[in-house]
């Protein structure tokens, strides 16, 4: 890879706990720019804890992450999972979408026209014209996951991280999110978590297993080669939930090539 | 409106209105706050707890809501602090709280020497006792928390929406927090005067909640929740005056009887 220098984002030796049962131990991870990274692994596994801690949204009991790749203004785009908020809050599909454009000040805050205007377009880009005014408890789960995805990306972001984005949508729309991604990561690096690659194999360019530890952090060789080569297989396993037997196990008998990325990282 | 204006003969009356009207303005506020964030547990906590403060107050000698309200406002940023560490699970800190603050209480006013208080009004509220230096307080800690409400109003709302979230724009999600603590249980403390301790959740659950059943805009949703808080201490007010019934129940019972309104007839123009 070309841009495998300098990372945007190095995560190194962390670990995490929550009280006595830990979540995390000693993972070590870089994500490069224009990189699509994929973090999967079974439910549990941690890969809610790690994408947190990239954000810097909990704090790692051990190890170091920095984000080196990044001036200090850089815009971080993020779609949480899908019940982090109450359903039935007073708010219309504008306003949660408005929220993407705030700033750090503690006072004044006020929504500009400009604000306004990147809210308008964000909103049609997602098809969510119609919508504007209606309020987020009455929204269907794919409509919700569209406005928290123009939230995500109405600041313009310089990385995009999404978790579980397809848990809760239909499969058309999985589809389209898919190659929105996709196109988007002509520009930004994203990062996914999901513990159903799919609707992403055939885009990802790396794909990091975490399950307590770090299994597996493959190459862009594994998305273009191995992965799209026997594109069902994984997906079945790692649905099931065991993705580091998954990785092996698919080496073992036909695809060869793969055997390497999965043995010692 | 006739028995309105000759109940307003009297002063005490007058006081209580003015009361009637700066409690809504609270409840249309934090309430609404308390509401959407699930903190009416938490609220409960806070008005217990203070009660420590105004037992220990009278112990001292000094204004009882004084006390109560340092209590409030310290148990309001102890919880900020859990809330934002999680080393353990709030409502438990909360029921803590809840009881030890009783327990406090009690036991200062019962180690007060003289003559032992009445503490039914603490507990459930007289808003017709509310006397002229009580109300300055009210109004001043009112606008107080309207203006905070105004100047802070979309970090406020973000922060209750989705705190991830916002501390991720860069929000000072902590402050922002702690300031909507400390607002809300001053609002308490001052609220403790019209329904008392026990009720008070009553008031800051029912007007919201009305409100939240006739609009989907939050504005919108604290203008109707001031509406109804305004009807429904005024209407317990007068029957308080009128029918010699204690206030505090009387404001109560006409909210759970509004909001019960409002539900039925909203469920009926659904049909």
């Amino acid at each position: 890879m070309t841009d495998r220098k300098t990372p945007l984002i190095s995560v190194r030796d962390v670990s995490f706990s929550y009280g006595y049962e830990p979540a995390l131990k000693d993972v070590s991870l870089d994500i490069y720019a224009t990189d699509y990274l994929a973090i999967i692994g079974p439910n549990g596994g941690g890969k809610t804890t790690l994408l947190k801690l990239i954000l810097g949204l909990l704090k790692p009991d051990a190890g170091q992450i920095t984000w080196p790749g990044f001036s200090a203004q850089h815009q971080i785009g993020y779609v949480p999972q899908f019940a982090t908020f109450e359903r039935e809050f007073p708010l219309s599909v504008r306003d949660v979408v408005l929220m993407g454009r705030m700033s750090g000040h503690l006072w004044w805050q006020r929504v500009s026209d400009r604000d306004q205007d990147l809210t308008t377009d964000i909103l049609h880009q997602l098809g969510l014209d119609a919508l504007s005014d209606k309020p987020v408890g009455q929204l269907s789960g794919g409509q919700l996951q569209r406005v928290m995805i123009a939230r995500a990306l109405v600041c313009n972001p310089d990385i995009l991280f999404l978790d579980e984005p397809i848990a809760s949508i239909d499969p058309g729309s999985r589809f389209k999110l898919s190659s929105m991604l996709t196109e988007l990561n002509k520009n930004i690096p994203i990062v996914v978590v999901t513990h159903d690659i799919t609707s992403f194999a055939s885009n990802v360019l790396h794909i990091a297993c975490v399950n307590r530890t770090l299994f597996y952090h493959g190459d862009a060789e594994l998305a273009s080669g191995c992965l799209d080569e026997a594109y069902g297989c994984p997906v079945e396993l790692v649905a099931h939930g065991v993705p580091h037997r998954v990785l092996q196990d698919h080496a073992d008998p036909s695809a060869a090539g793969c055997t390497h990325h999965g043995s010692d990282k | 409106m006739t028995g309105l204006l000759a109940a307003l003969q009297y002063d005490f009356m007058q006081n209580a209105l003015a009361a009637s009207l700066l409690v809504s303005v609270l409840c249309a506020i934090t309430g609404t706050f308390i509401v959407i964030k699930r903190l009416v547990f938490l609220s409960g906590g806070i008005s217990h707890g203070a009660f420590a403060g105004l037992g220990g107050a009278y112990f001292l000698g000094i204004n009882p809501f004084l006390g109560a309200m340092f209590v409030a406002i310290l148990s309001a940023a102890a919880i900020t602090r859990v809330i934002l560490r999680q080393s353990q699970p709030a409502d438990a800190t909360i029921g803590i709280l809840w009881a030890t603050g009783m327990a406090a209480g009690v036991l200062f006013v019962s180690i007060t020497p003289g003559y032992a208080p009445d503490l039914i009004p603490y507990l459930f509220g007289d808003i017709l006792t509310t006397g002229r230096t009580q109300l300055y307080w009210m109004a001043g800690f009112s606008m107080v928390n309207l203006l905070l409400t105004i100047i802070l109003f979309r970090q406020l709302v973000a922060v209750s929406f989705d705190d991830e979230f916002a501390r991720l724009r860069g929000l000072p999600v902590g402050a922002v927090l702690l300031i909507l603590m400390v607002m809300n249980s001053v609002a308490i403390v001052l609220m403790i005067q019209a329904v008392g301790i026990i009720l008070v959740m009553a008031l800051l659950t029912i007007p919201p909640l009305i409100g939240l059943a006739l609009a989907a805009k939050i504005r919108v949703v604290m203008f109707y929740a001031f509406i109804s808080a305004v009807l429904i201490t005024v209407g317990g007010l007068l029957l308080s005056f009128y029918l010699d019934l204690p206030s505090g129940p009387a404001i109560v019972l006409l909210g759970a009887g509004l909001l019960m309104l409002v539900k039925i007839v909203k469920a009926q123009s659904k049909m």
